[in-house]
């Protein structure tokens, strides 16, 4: 229908058009392509005063909802905490928002929980629907805003999980409207968040994160310092390891711990990458046990390693903390944080870090109830009287 | 977030309603002021707050999630060919772009879903080869004579490069499951899996 000479010249025109269009934003990005960035290590940069052995307390006793899970902690500006977590009626349940709350060292004591983000404020700026959230990350980025990844799902369970991300300029007290990360081809499921990022030289991060969508694998998300989503790599492949913990040991090597969702009895799986997360080796079980649940873990400037984990092969009544000196080759168990046994108590996703003076800080769910925070020095995991 | 990002999903969605009422509509309404007016109120209601705070178009957009640019062509394609009698894209190049998604399905999803260690969806992030592989096709087939094919090669490419889907990912701009799907069913349905066609004398295609 469209045969005249003009309108043939015309497409020709946008044909040309079209060509540029495409070829040189994509030209010029490659060719202005940095090296590889390496791993950042994280170091002590100040004594620590506190605590002075070992405290434990809760991020939330009376946590305002019923149920509570999935715990992440970042140390503020300040030296205090700023810790999230989701709950509400029930894991999953339309009503659970993200929660947070602050630490002061000096008061050494929790706010009261407040509300961070939910399903309303991410349905409306994401214009879809959103029927709950779950897990979250805190991420300090470069200019020190801190960066919030969360999950939420739309349709069905976990597996259809999505990423979004929020950020705030003034340590969590106000947040961003949601941003969805687009991380799948299928329907953008599925991708959970769990374990803290690693950071890079060029200020860009990697986000640990896992599908559980017919396959079960770890995979790394590459992400700019605005929070745009770079490249991901696959860490593992199958049916049997998520919620990847990635442990830089120096510029380029770091180890990947992973949950064990395969038969029982299950193991801490773990993989190797030599080119800073660029490719991971195949995955191996450790002599750690695993009943099919979350660990924590980091390294400490001395380059041992640290792991928090549940040291039963069924039930998460026990949680404990292992010590590697060989870079996670092997382990051997030094603490005990809880050691119930009694197959129904819960103690589970763990998330530690260690903050600049060297203290460490550990949240985790207890019993559903409740986010536990336990704060220790490198004394009281090395069994050092002070 | 974008104007572009949050207004091409919504547009992909009445689209795709579009289709489904030029596929319903489009035998017993002859009237073309009546298709207009059909057209009409699905932009309205796509874009409009009917039903717990969300439209029609963003309650089909969290079951379908967003649609690719190729998506919205093959979509407006077959609206301006049912309900107006346009043909935007010639029957040999559609085919040609139907099969081409097919193949290209059967290579993503598996292989992002777990099948492997390999993610193709990777290779979308920083997709210089891509792009040219792209770019070589286009030239190509342009000057093989399928001119609208070799345009619509093009277009997930700059829209990509000015990022006017959410997606960061050039895959997310070519194709979908929804389209996936649909290419599949339409190569099944005219039982027509031939190779692609190069040029456009054989325009015997069966799958409109």
């Amino acid at each position: 229908m469209f045969a005249s000479k003009s309108f043939k010249l015309f497409k020709a025109a946008v044909f040309v058009a079209l060509l540029l269009a495409a070829l040189v934003p994509v030209v010029i990005v490659t060719l202005s392509e940095k090296n590889s960035p390496e791993f950042v290590l994280s170091h002590d940069v100040a004594s620590g005063s506190f605590p002075p052995d070992m405290m434990m307390g809760y991020a939330c006793e009376d946590c305002v909802v019923p149920a509570v899970h999935g715990a992440s902690v970042i140390e503020t500006l300040d030296g205090g905490l700023f810790a999230t977590w989701f709950g509400g009626s029930r894991e999953g349940g339309k009503d659970v928002l993200l929660w947070g709350a602050d630490f002061s060292t000096h008061k050494r004591s929790w706010s009261t929980p407040r509300r961070i983000v939910g399903p309303a404020e991410t349905r409306a700026a994401l214009g879809r629907y959103i029927k709950t959230v779950g897990n979250s990350v805190l991420v300090r980025g470069v200019q020190n805003e801190l960066w919030l990844y969360y999950v939420t799902v739309s349709v069905g369970g976990w597996a259809g999980s999505s990423l979004n991300v929020v950020v705030s300029h003034d340590e969590g007290k106000t947040w961003s409207a949601p941003r969805r990360l687009i991380t799948s081809p299928f329907f953008n499921v599925s991708t959970l968040n769990k374990s803290p990022a690693i950071h890079y030289s060029d200020g860009s991060i990697g986000m640990p994160v896992y599908h559980e969508f017919i396959g079960k694998f770890a995979e790394l998300l590459l992400l700019d310092n605005k929070g745009q989503l770079l490249d991901k790599v696959r860490i593992t492949q199958g049916r049997h390891s998520i919620q990847p913990l990635i442990l830089p040991l120096d510029g380029q090597r770091a180890v990947a711990l992973m949950r064990d969702t395969g038969p029982r009895p299950g193991h801490v799986l773990s993989s190797r990458s030599l080119d800073a997360g660029a490719s991971w080796m195949k995955e191996e079980r450790l002599g750690l046990p695993n009943p099919d649940s979350a660990v924590a873990g980091l390294r400490r400037p001395d380059g041992s390693l640290l792991l928090v984990f549940n040291d039963t092969e069924a039930g998460r009544s026990s949680l404990a903390l292992a010590v590697s000196r060989d870079e996670g080759k092997s382990w051997k168990t030094v603490r005990h944080f809880e050691q119930v046994n009694d197959g129904k108590s819960e103690f589970s996703y763990p998330y530690l870090i260690r903050n600049n003076n060297g203290n460490m800080h550990l949240l985790y769910t207890w019993n559903r109830k409740r986010i536990r925070h336990i704060a220790f020095n490198d004394n009281w995991v090395e069994g050092v009287k002070p | 977030m974008n104007m572009m990002q949050q207004v091409l999903p919504v547009l992909g969605q009445v689209l795709l309603m579009s289709v489904l009422l030029a596929m319903l509509a489009g035998k017993y309404v002859q009237d073309i002021r009546k298709r207009w007016l059909m057209v009409a109120i699905l932009l309205v209601m796509g874009f409009s707050i009917p039903l717990n705070g969300l439209s029609t178009a963003q309650w089909l957009r969290t079951l379908l999630g967003d649609l690719s640019v190729i998506t919205l062509v093959i979509f407006a394609n077959i609206v301006a060919q049912r309900l107006f009698g346009l043909d935007l894209l010639h029957p040999v190049a559609r085919s040609n772009l139907l099969r081409g998604i097919v193949l290209a399905g059967v290579l993503l999803y598996p292989l992002a879903l777990g099948l492997g260690s390999i993610d193709s969806y990777a290779t979308g992030f920083a997709p210089l080869w891509m792009v040219l592989l792209l770019c070589a096709t286009s030239v190509m087939v342009w000057f093989r004579g399928q001119r609208d094919l070799a345009i619509v090669l093009l277009l997930p490419v700059a829209a990509f490069n000015l990022r006017l889907l959410e997606s960061a990912n050039l895959w997310d701009y070519l194709l979908d499951p929804v389209l996936f799907f649909y290419a599949l069913v339409q190569l099944v349905a005219s039982k027509n899996f031939g190779h692609f066609k190069l040029d456009y004398s054989d325009a015997k295609v069966k799958n409109r």
